[in-house]
């Protein structure tokens, strides 16, 4: 186990900069979870880890060590790609052995550090099988074996189960969080499903366009989102952004171009008549009768909750009520925001004002 | 997808191309059973003399040397070549890589008898004339762009990301290649080969002009000179055909598994 220290890491292709100068501190046994949308340089900044991209500027340590020249080979890593790449001429046994074998390890010790990483999958029946005869979900393990049997210091993990069905992508997150509750070991986890990385991390990395946009613990970043960009991605169905002024005359509130005044939760550090954008998440919103009049376009019930899509003046907002409420389309009901739960962007910069 | 049964006139077709492929050869294995030297004699005598004339009393057994010896070593050195450049073409950007590519396939197309004379004087200049190397040499430049290029698809449908595992698994970029990549090459290997071996086998030109001396002709440069040494003796040229088909054919026989497969890789995902 190991820190991975990432300072001010850029990577370019020719004159197409990816990435543009990024910091991040992982703690030794961290699950870090890199998420953002396709392009953002998420990957790109996992394979500098890896050792499989140059790092164009900037240093990247794993423990002590500073690692841009070294080899993959050299770094004590074990990567599972999206696709697992497992060896298709070896069979489950020798795939999970390799790296072992190529240390020269001894044949016992291998076949006992094989059979313990089998256990810990439930692989044991499946060692003799080549890779075609398995399904997604045991090739999936089976990538995740070849990385524990090498206890390396650092488990680095490309979009690992987004070629597998939803339900075996629920079960399997559950299984790597348990495995690294289990293993303790620095984890690297690559995503641009925000659902995984807030289940699984214990801090999340937020890249955009390849910058930082946001580091910290899954619900910090649900709460207190530093922008624009992160309250949008974080959470799901995502936040609703309508844009207007502060008024700041009387009660405190926002006021969408329709002349429609919703709560402001503490609105301090603004000007009234200041534009700006309001965030409010569909899950916080409620029905009121003292609320604004939003007329229903369409209702999605799930069983669980029901969102509704329904329109505030000109402006579309998303509602997700638990409760069990039925509603007709172009119905005109009464919703407001839970007091305290609203958010303030700044209207150029998106950056959080209050 | 094509999947219904086939209709009655695709029978018909099939059958009228079997025979038109299988009659010559018929026609070619009658004839070497005669004894007399006709070619419509039509005695109704057989035997397998012509046999035991072309295998035990002539050259053909050395030709049958030349050939095996020209044709593996061009072979090993085309799929050697041909397999360090596709994955150069296949792994690595470079500047003018497709040029390159497309370059090579226009200079396979040049028809033999353009190059021919100019071949002839460098191979006499370089006294290399009537050798295995020229000949070697020679098929392996005309085989390379083609296996390149089947190579290069092959290789191009091996996921780049089972090598980055061997790196990250300990191996070095080499390491990977030979451990990772080219196992999962073999069937490419075995089809490129059969294809460079078989092209050695039948290739007749290059060989008639560059090496012509008795002792280091190929099988169809033997062939070629049973008409003219003896004057035309049809039952032992029909005899030498059909000898000479049969290292091909068993080679096709045991390895068109691995040719299909190797021809069609890349085509479906």
């Amino acid at each position: 186990m190991a820190t991975v220290e990432i300072r001010a890491v850029k990577k370019a292709y020719g004159a197409t900069a990816v990435i543009h100068g990024v910091d991040v501190d992982i703690e030794d046994g961290e699950f870090v979870v890199l998420v953002g949308p396709s392009g953002c340089g998420k990957s790109t900044l996992l394979r500098m880890i890896a050792g499989l991209e140059d790092i164009s500027g900037g240093e990247i340590r794993i423990g002590e060590q500073v690692v841009n020249g070294m080899p993959p080979k050299d770094r004590d890593i074990a990567m599972v790609f999206q696709n697992y790449a497992l060896y298709p001429h070896m069979t489950v046994a020798e795939n999970m052995g390799f790296s072992l074998k190529l240390r020269k390890a001894p044949k016992a010790e291998i076949e006992t550090r094989v059979r313990r990483a089998a256990e810990i999958l439930s692989l044991d029946h499946l060692l003799d099988r080549y890779p075609r005869q398995l399904s997604g979900g045991q090739r999936q393990r089976v990538a995740m074996g070849r990385a524990i049997v090498r206890d390396p210091q650092v488990f680095l993990f490309d979009e690992p189960l987004s070629n597998l069905d939803a339900k075996l992508r629920v079960q399997m997150r559950t299984e790597i969080k348990e495995l690294h509750q289990r293993l303790h070991t620095t984890t690297v986890y690559v995503t641009h499903d925000q659902i995984e990385a807030m289940t699984m991390a214990d801090k999340i990395v937020v890249m955009h366009d390849g910058i930082v946009e946001q580091i910290g613990a899954p619900l910090d970043l649900y709460d207190r989102p530093a922008n624009q960009f992160v309250a949008g991605f974080i959470g799901s169905p995502s936040m609703n952004f309508l844009k207007g002024h502060v008024r700041l005359d009387g009660t405190p509130r926002f006021e969408t171009p329709d002349g429609i005044a919703l709560p402001l939760s503490s609105p301090g550090g603004v000007e009234d008549g200041q534009p700006a954008v309001y965030g409010v998440r569909p899950e916080h919103m409620q029905t009121d009768p003292q609320g604004v009049a939003a007329q229903v376009l369409v209702t999605e019930p799930t069983g669980a909750e029901i969102l509704v899509v329904a329109k505030v003046g000109e402006q579309e907002i998303n509602c997700l009520f638990r409760e069990r409420l039925s509603f007709a389309p172009g119905e005109t009901i009464r919703i407001a925001p839970q007091p305290n739960l609203t958010h303030l962007f700044d209207e150029r910069s998106g950056r959080a004002l209050a | 997808m094509f999947r219904d049964k086939a209709p009655w006139w695709a029978y018909v077709a099939i059958l009228l191309t079997s025979i038109g492929a299988v009659l010559p050869l018929a026609w070619l294995f009658l004839l070497s059973l005669d004894p007399n030297q006709g070619i419509a004699s039509g005695s109704g005598v057989y035997s397998l003399k012509n046999y035991a004339s072309v295998i035990f009393q002539s050259m053909m057994a050395q030709y049958f040397l030349n050939t095996t010896i020209v044709a593996l070593f061009t072979v090993l050195c085309t799929l050697t070549c041909a397999t360090l450049g596709a994955y150069a073409a296949s792994r690595y950007r470079f500047p003018g890589r497709e040029t390159i590519m497309i370059g090579l396939l226009l200079a396979s197309m040049t028809p033999v008898i353009a190059v021919l004379v100019p071949l002839y004087a460098l191979a006499a200049k370089l006294q290399l004339l009537n050798t295995y190397s020229i000949l070697v040499i020679v098929f392996t430049a005309w085989q390379l762009p083609g296996t390149l290029w089947l190579l290069r698809s092959f290789m191009n449908s091996i996921p780049p990301e089972l090598e980055e595992a061997a790196l990250v698994d300990g191996c070095s970029r080499a390491g990977a290649f030979v451990r990772i990549v080219l196992p999962q090459l073999v069937p490419g290997l075995l089809a490129a080969g059969l294809i460079v071996f078989v092209y050695v086998w039948n290739e007749f030109i290059i060989a008639v002009s560059l090496a012509a001396k008795q002792d280091m002709r190929l099988v169809s440069v033997g062939l070629y000179f049973y008409l003219s040494d003896f004057g035309v003796e049809w039952g032992k040229i029909a005899a030498g055909a059909i000898v000479s088909i049969i290292p091909p054919a068993i080679l096709f026989l045991f390895l068109q598994r691995q040719l299909i497969h190797g021809l069609s890789a890349g085509a479906v995902k």
